[in-house]
């Protein structure tokens, strides 16, 4: 039985992590599941990946040292003992030598029997021991190795992860909209981490967005006049994710849905309005006009869905030097994998920039705080029609109340979580609403 | 004549790789003789100024007798002075002068036509069986190579034009003043060769070849880089090599770089057609992403262009005498390029038509110096062009390209200190107006002010020189965390440069992933101030508006586990 059971070193520093998914506070370490060793202890460094289940199970590769590393106390977690020596214990994500170690199978393909590393193609790792550990991530943890950009998944489920599965299907349709998968490292039927092409010059849209909105403030005159002006990028954006719908239909399942699906999906956006009210007061006061809009999704009319990146805004989007590329097909991160992987309509991933289009300009008046928004609506209004026009989406009844049914589902969840955590940023889901109904 | 060279290292065979350029036109940058055009004599009373500038090369538009109904890329003979400019006397003085001061010199040669008063078209066309008789393309009819676009479409309805006098049609792929020479013809070799050598033999250290892709024509085919082309190109290079070393030739192929590439020809030798051609996408490109506030447009276009020859050089220049133009774009970038400006109406009022930098930039000084310090940091040999480095202004009410040529500012004196002719004689007005005109930019004034943009032009010329990593380096753009940051790395041997360019007008903060550096101590190199030392995280550097910093990195030694 794994020490960290009884001892509270573990739990203490995940506790700390912004991965750690499960509220304030501590968690119990109930169970860990201790992967075979990728380099051997006794040499004076032992790294492995721990399978660790406090609430739910997370991924926490660890290196044990015999000798402490002053340098790397950032991702020290405790000392501990195998076989009677002591050892320090580290993150083995934060540990430089230890982070080589993880990525070797890449390289040369040894692995031990109870960890694959599975590679695309003719792939081979380069490296000359160098990587970077990426800051600033939610809920992965990425490191740069060479051209390669590793994502280590910290949550863990067992099944396909989906990010993986539909990469896969994507890079080997030979997909230049996305960046290239690599391989994954899976440990069974628990998938620990990806690699992928690192896409170096690139930036998220998100920032470019809102560049492109301060770059507004005082050209004192329209969007379409503007230095700034991003229409151009948000119409390739369009386009681009077009392409990738089209490369996921190609390659993936699809179907349709008839009208009891479609009353099947209308029963799900209702209940996720009820849980809404629940939560929100404010939101109350929309519920009828929100009914109403869902109920004209009900058209009769047979909807055809595919499988859709599930999460998609700005910052899904990579701009690069070969235009736009779109990552991270895992779904909204917190919903049940069963959720992440089921056939949606296409609206679902267009409402989802839509929205953070909105958020993108909105929050840079927030920044500012500026009152009038004027300038940044017809911003919206612009890059909206846009998107929209470089995507080609359809221009028909239903598919306009499908569109914004999804936009309506999606602003009720941003005022919710505003209201929690944000309450200054809760005037933009509530704007929106206000527009849309 | 001789070539006396003395002062240049006719050795040193790759001088051109990190050498700063100069076009100059003497019509407009001093007249000595007070006639009140521009002459040889002039010039060479400036090149004292221009040698504390730090040029390294003057590029010399046509000085040829010409009709000059197109500035002067219009030649009636290849091998003598346009009367008003001077003598070939004046112009061996000039060369001396500058060779003495070690400034190079490359001259112009329009190779593909020559203007229809040239005593080669008038004896073609009056005497058809004559020795000159085939010098151009004559055809009975206006019907062959119909797949060659129209280039100035505005003026000129075809590329076949009738001569009464010969009673035939004369090819021309732009004006029709301008008639084709006739490639096909072993004597047309000859007499450009024998051109050539007339002023290479006066000691000429180059020539730029005005609209090369044009040479040949074929049936079924745009006339445009045919392999003929390139074939006569590299007898060019193989004639110059062998009997003049160390004199260069730049291409003027207004095309798409995966295109313009073939003129530097066989990589596997290092190059054997031009040793330099111009990069022309690469300035629309640096408009737009400053306008737009991302580096993209600067990023994507160097990520495009290809490798080239090693003993080759790209020539890149933010404004010359010819208008901002697209034409080099094609297919999908055309598309882009269209999008992005035809939609937005001040970028798409600067299509077409001739300004100089500072107007084009709203005589924002951060912006001038922005565009200088990219022009001097990104891969290729910078061109600059008289004036700019004064910032001076340009006078629209003039015609066709004139309004980019009006007389070196020099003092606030009458005429701006370019002529001491009547102001009404003066071939073109100088610029008069309160915020360009010469009383308030000249280089007199500014040459006096520390902190003009003349000297800042210099020190930036001079820290340019003391860095082989501009001229010589290999580029890598370092992307970082910021879209409206352009930053890259130029590194030549221990010679490593980190350039970081702010395109947007807001301060902007940027990280860096320049952890190959960990542990050393990037200096700015304007003003020697060594900035944080670089660690394992990304490097955090914070710009002004439109600021920029040039970094020499000095690799440190590695320290024993300072690597995992």
């Amino acid at each position: 039985m794994s020490e960290w059971i009884e001892r509270p070193e573990l739990s203490a520093y995940m506790a700390r992590q912004r991965w750690f998914g499960e509220g304030e506070g501590e968690v119990a370490v109930t169970q860990v599941r201790e992967l075979e060793w990728l380099s051997d202890p006794a040499e004076g460094l032992g790294v492995r990946f721990e399978l660790v289940v406090a609430g739910s199970m997370y991924n926490v590769p660890l290196s044990y040292r015999r000798q402490p590393r002053e340098d790397l106390s950032y991702g020290f977690i405790g000392a501990g003992s195998l076989e009677g020596e002591v050892f320090y214990v580290y993150d083995a994500l934060h540990d430089p030598e230890a982070r080589g170690i993880l990525v070797r199978g890449f390289v040369d393909g040894d692995s031990p029997t109870d960890v694959d590393y599975a590679r695309l193609g003719d792939f081979s790792l380069e490296t000359d021991g160098d990587s970077v550990l990426l800051s600033a991530e939610q809920s992965n943890t990425s490191v740069i190795v060479g051209d390669a950009l590793v994502k280590f998944f910290r949550k863990l489920a067992p099944g396909r992860n989906p990010d993986i599965e539909i990469q896969e299907a994507l890079t080997l349709l030979g997909s230049e909209e996305i960046s290239p998968l690599l391989g994954w490292i899976s440990s069974g039927d628990v998938d620990l981490a990806m690699i992928g092409v690192f896409q170096r010059t690139a930036t998220d849209g998100w920032d470019s967005a809102r560049a492109s909105v301060r770059a507004l403030q005082d050209d004192e005159v329209r969007a379409r006049d503007a230095g700034g002006d991003f229409a151009g990028e948000c119409e390739r954006l369009g386009v681009t994710l077009a392409i990738v719908h089209e490369q996921m239909r190609e390659t993936l399942p699809t179907a349709t849905w008839g009208p009891a699906d479609v009353a099947a999906l209308v029963g799900r956006l209702n209940a996720r309005l009820d849980r809404a009210i629940a939560m929100q007061d404010t939101v109350g006061t929309y519920a009828d006009r929100v009914r109403a809009a869902y109920a004209a999704v009900e058209s009769g009319a047979p909807v055809p869905v595919q499988r859709v990146h599930g999460d998609f805004h700005l910052g899904q989007t990579l701009r690069t030097t070969s235009g736009w590329k779109i990552i991270d097909f895992e779904g909204e991160p917190a919903q049940p994998l069963e959720d992440r992987v089921r056939l949606d309509c296409v609206a679902r991933d267009v409402a989802g920039m839509l929205r953070s289009l909105d958020y993108a300009a909105h929050s840079v008046t927030i920044a500012l705080g500026v009152e009038d928004n004027e300038y940044v609506d017809d911003w919206v209004r612009r890059n909206r029609v846009a998107f929209l026009h470089g995507y080609g989406y359809e221009q028909s009844e239903s598919a306009a109340a499908l569109l914004r049914a999804y936009e309506i589902d999606k602003a009720l969840y941003e005022v919710v979580y505003e209201s929690n955590y944000r309450p200054d940023w809760v005037q933009i889901p509530l704007r929106a609403l206000h527009r849309l109904l | 004549m001789t070539d006396s060279g003395k002062g240049i290292d006719r050795a040193d065979v790759d001088w051109f790789k990190s050498a700063v350029f100069y076009e100059v036109l003497i019509r407009s940058f001093r007249d000595s003789s007070g006639d009140g055009v521009g002459d040889l004599r002039g010039l060479t009373e400036k090149l004292d100024y221009i040698e504390w500038l730090g040029v390294d090369c003057l590029w010399l538009p046509p000085f040829f007798p010409s009709p000059l109904k197109d500035g002067g890329y219009d030649v009636a003979d290849y091998t003598a002075v346009a009367a008003d400019i001077g003598t070939v006397d004046d112009f061996q003085e000039f060369l001396d002068a500058a060779h003495s001061r070690g400034i190079r010199v490359i001259i112009d040669v329009v190779m593909n036509h020559t203007s229809d008063q040239h005593p080669w078209f008038q004896a073609s066309r009056s005497e058809p069986e004559g020795p000159f008789g085939d010098f151009y393309v004559w055809n009975d009819t206006d019907e062959p190579y119909p797949d060659a676009r129209v280039i100035f479409v505005d003026t000129e309805p075809s590329n076949w034009s009738w001569d009464s006098v010969r009673q035939q049609y004369f090819w021309h792929r732009f004006y029709s003043h301008q008639p084709d020479l006739n490639f096909e013809n072993p004597a047309v070799h000859q007499a450009m060769l024998d051109a050539l050598t007339f002023w290479l033999e006066v000691g000429v250290d180059g020539f730029r070849l005005d609209a090369v892709p044009y040479l040949y024509e074929e049936e079924g085919t745009n006339g445009e880089n045919l392999a003929r082309t390139h074939q006569f190109l590299k007898k060019v290079r193989k004639y110059v090599d062998e009997n003049y070393p160390g004199r260069v030739l730049l291409a003027e192929a207004n095309q798409w770089p995966a295109d313009v590439v073939d003129y530097f020809g066989d990589p596997a030798v290092g190059g054997d057609e031009c040793h330099m051609c111009f990069h022309f996408p690469v300035m629309p490109r640096i408009f737009m992403g400053v306008r737009r506030e991302s580096r993209y447009p600067i990023s994507e276009i160097l990520a495009q262009t290809p490798e080239i020859p090693e003993h080759c050089q790209w020539g890149i220049f933010l404004r010359n005498h010819d208008e901002l133009t697209l034409e080099m774009v094609t297919d999908d970038d055309r598309d882009y390029m269209w999008n992005e400006y035809a939609t937005d109406p001040r970028m798409k009022a600067n299509i077409g038509i001739r300004r100089r930098l500072a107007p084009l930039l709203d005589n924002d000084t951060n912006q001038m110096e922005l565009f200088s310090a990219l022009l001097l940091s990104l891969p290729g040999s910078p061109v600059l062009y008289y004036g700019d480095e004064i910032g001076m202004g340009d006078n629209i009410w003039l015609g066709d390209r004139d309004g980019v040529r009006t007389p070196m500012q020099w003092t606030p004196d009458r005429n701006a200190g370019f002529s001491q002719a009547n102001p009404g004689r003066l071939s073109l007005p100088v610029v008069m107006d309160p915020v360009f005109g010469f009383q308030a930019i000249n280089v007199e004034a500014q040459q006096a002010s520390n902190s003009s943009l003349l000297h800042w032009t210099r020190r930036m010329i001079q820290v340019r020189r003391q860095h082989s990593a501009f001229g010589r380096g290999t580029f890598f753009d370092l992307g970082g965390s910021n879209p409206s940051v352009l930053s890259y790395l130029r590194e030549d041997g221990d010679d490593v440069m980190v350039c970081v360019n702010n395109l947007s007008r807001f301060p902007q903060p940027v990280e860096l992933d320049l952890h190959q550096f960990s542990g050393s101590r990037p200096v700015e190199m304007l003003g020697g101030v060594e900035f944080p030392t670089i660690g394992e995280l990304p490097y955090l550097l914070t710009l002004a508006g439109y600021g920029f910093y040039w970094f020499r990195i000095a690799r440190p030694a590695l320290t024993e586990g300072s690597v995992a």
